[in-house]
């Protein structure tokens, strides 16, 4: 049988792991945000001690983290070629030629940013969801969305389709593999013949699954209801999310992060301390 | 002092269009507290629906259901009816809700509003008694049949509902994990006092009942405790397969054997036959 596992959850107990949800997922949109401020190599390096400790704190193995990078690796190849390409420089600043193609210093400069930024855009939501389970997110989200309701938004039953449709994923998944299993038995073939023949091919896959699905959405409808269920309604939870002290540090630990950056960025109070002194590093 | 009454009890699927099914036909039974009841019948004769309407998961079409004498029609009495009345399903994979076992076994306390650390409790409670506490941190999707089952057994008892009915929830485990089920169940039974309705077309599941009832095409078609496993040919006509202990000492008392009592394991038939001579 084919392992699944959701997401990639590390199952380890660390600082990061403790932090409530909610103040993870924040952390990671303002991570994001603050991503699209850094321009300078001294700003990303900051960033990347800032992620290295985060890591360190969660315990998590640095090679685990990297890994996650390689779903992305093609991108950051394509865009660094492509930026590298079609860089149009100042003449006197080719670095090398040779017919139509062009590379100019800053078109490198450039591409390597980008290339950080994306990278560095990949690591804040990889780090979360090593550190959070997906039920923690959803219940995180619909504890953040939660003032939505009052506007008439089904905060409460979108969560649940989530967190349901998360736990699903696992069984259909493994019922895929026996129904493919089924068809292979009887001379099936997946693996060969061109894009159109494989998706035929797996067309006598797909339909008894969605059959299935809709008898498995039914029977669980049933035991839902068998429990009591109403919807929010009266609804507690045992695992309830705590906005503890660490929380709020580590929030103005990010805050005060955030800050530095946006200074890296506008040099606001020049006279306190010239950056211009740290630019020329780069 | 019965909890759950059906009196004259119709129900069709698809009424009123081509796909008609009779499914329950006049059906007028009532289980008591602390009784072990199971419902045998082939596939079709309307087990599931029986167990249905005794959630009110669906209402009867003519006739009454009530639970703890309240009325399954009436929608307001369905919450306080679903926490009086447990359902477990045949299929354990389709009645988890969450990825973390104890998570799941916490949802029913949850949407009756519990505060958090006596659903804690409850969790802890329910899965100890069916021997998954150790468990509680892991995910259900690794478990076996069995183990799976007894989670939503453990998911239905965090309820302490007064009746629980297992509709058929042992049919998809092996020899071993039935066996666990089952011992789970009629512990519930002796040391609890939960009303157990055992609903399966095995028989040898039945022979532990106080009362067993056959359905045959929507209706009651016998009921009664062990002795009915004497009208072999008739529960035969039916599609029902007799207890092999029952079918020899049936077949000893045709030869002229005398066997009065009931025999419906294999220990009791060693038991009655060894001392003959
Ligand atoms: N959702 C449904 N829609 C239409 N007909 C149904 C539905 N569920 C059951 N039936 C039909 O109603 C009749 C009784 O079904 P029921 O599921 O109660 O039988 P059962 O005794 O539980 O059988 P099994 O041993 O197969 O579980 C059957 O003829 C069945 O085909
Ligand atoms: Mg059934």
């Amino acid at each position: 049988m084919r392992e699944i596992t959701l997401g990639q959850y590390y199952p380890v107990r660390s600082v990061i792991h403790s932090l409530d949800p909610r103040a993870k997922l924040v952390l990671m949109i303002a991570y994001i945000v603050m991503i699209f401020f850094v321009d300078t190599f001294v700003g990303y390096g900051l960033v990347l001690l800032f992620l290295l400790l985060v890591i360190f704190l969660s315990k998590v193995p640095l090679g685990k983290v990297l890994k996650s990078l390689k779903m992305i690796l093609f991108l950051v190849i394509f865009t660094v070629v492509m930026s590298v390409l079609f860089y149009n420089g100042n003449e006197n600043d080719l670095l090398w030629g040779w017919g139509i193609i062009r590379i100019y210093s800053q078109g490198l400069i450039n591409a390597g940013k980008m290339a950080l930024r994306l990278i560095f855009l990949v690591l804040g939501p990889t780090i979360l969801t090593f550190t959070t389970t997906p039920v923690q997110l959803t219940d995180a989200l619909e504890s953040l969305l939660k003032p939505l309701s009052y506007i008439k938004v089904p905060v409460h039953s979108l969560a649940m389709v989530m967190s349901i449709a998360l736990r699903l994923i696992p069984t259909l998944v493994e019922e895929t593999d026996k129904i493919q299993n089924a068809q292979k038995a009887r001379c099936a073939d997946f693996e060969t013949g061109n894009i159109f023949k494989r998706a035929k091919a797996m067309l006598p896959v797909l339909i008894p699954l969605f059959v299935s699905s809709f008898r498995r959405a039914d029977e669980l409808a049933d035991a839902m209801d068998s429990r009591c269920y109403r919807g929010a309604k009266g609804r507690t939870r045992m695992k309830k999310m705590h906005f503890r002290l660490r929380d709020a540090v580590s929030l103005l630990i990010f805050a005060l992060f955030f800050f530095v950056i946006l200074w890296l960025r506008y040099n606001f109070f020049p006279a306190f301390f010239d950056l211009s002194l740290l630019t020329w590093l780069v | 002092m019965s909890i759950i009454q059906l009196q004259d009890v119709y129900f069709t699927y698809n009424r009123a269009s081509d796909s008609e099914v009779r499914a329950v036909n006049g059906v007028t039974l009532s289980i008591n507290e602390g009784e072990f009841v199971a419902i045998v019948g082939h596939n079709g004769s309307g087990k599931s629906t029986l167990a249905k309407l005794m959630n009110g998961l669906i209402t009867p079409d003519k006739g009454k259901v009530t639970v703890a004498g309240l009325d399954t029609a009436n929608e307001k009495n369905l919450f306080d009816i679903r926490r009086n009345v447990g359902v477990v399903f045949q299929n354990p994979d389709n009645q988890m809700v969450a990825t973390i076992i104890e998570d799941d076994v916490a949802f029913g306390p949850e949407n009756i509003g519990m505060p958090s650390d006596q659903i804690r409790e409850r969790v802890y409670e329910s899965l100890k008694s069916v021997g998954m506490y150790d468990y509680r941190e892991g995910t259900p999707h690794r478990l076996s049949g069995g183990q799976k089952q007894r989670v939503a057994i453990a998911g239905v008892l965090a309820l302490r509902p007064r009746v629980m009915v297992l509709d058929e929830s042992t049919s998809m485990l092996d020899p071993r994990g039935r066996a666990d089920v089952m011992k789970v169940v009629n512990d519930l039974n002796k040391k609890e006092k939960m009303a157990v309705v055992m609903i399966t077309h095995f028989m040898e599941e039945a022979v532990t009942a106080d009362r067993i009832i056959v359905m045959n095409e929507g209706r009651i078609y016998m009921q009664g405790g062990k002795e009915i496993f004497k009208r072999q040919a008739e529960l035969e006509s039916i599609g029902l397969t007799v207890p092999l202990a029952s079918r020899v000492a049936n077949r000893l008392r045709e030869k002229g054997v005398v066997i009065d009592e009931d025999v419906t394991t294999y220990e009791e038939l060693v038991n009655k036959i060894c001392p003959l001579e």
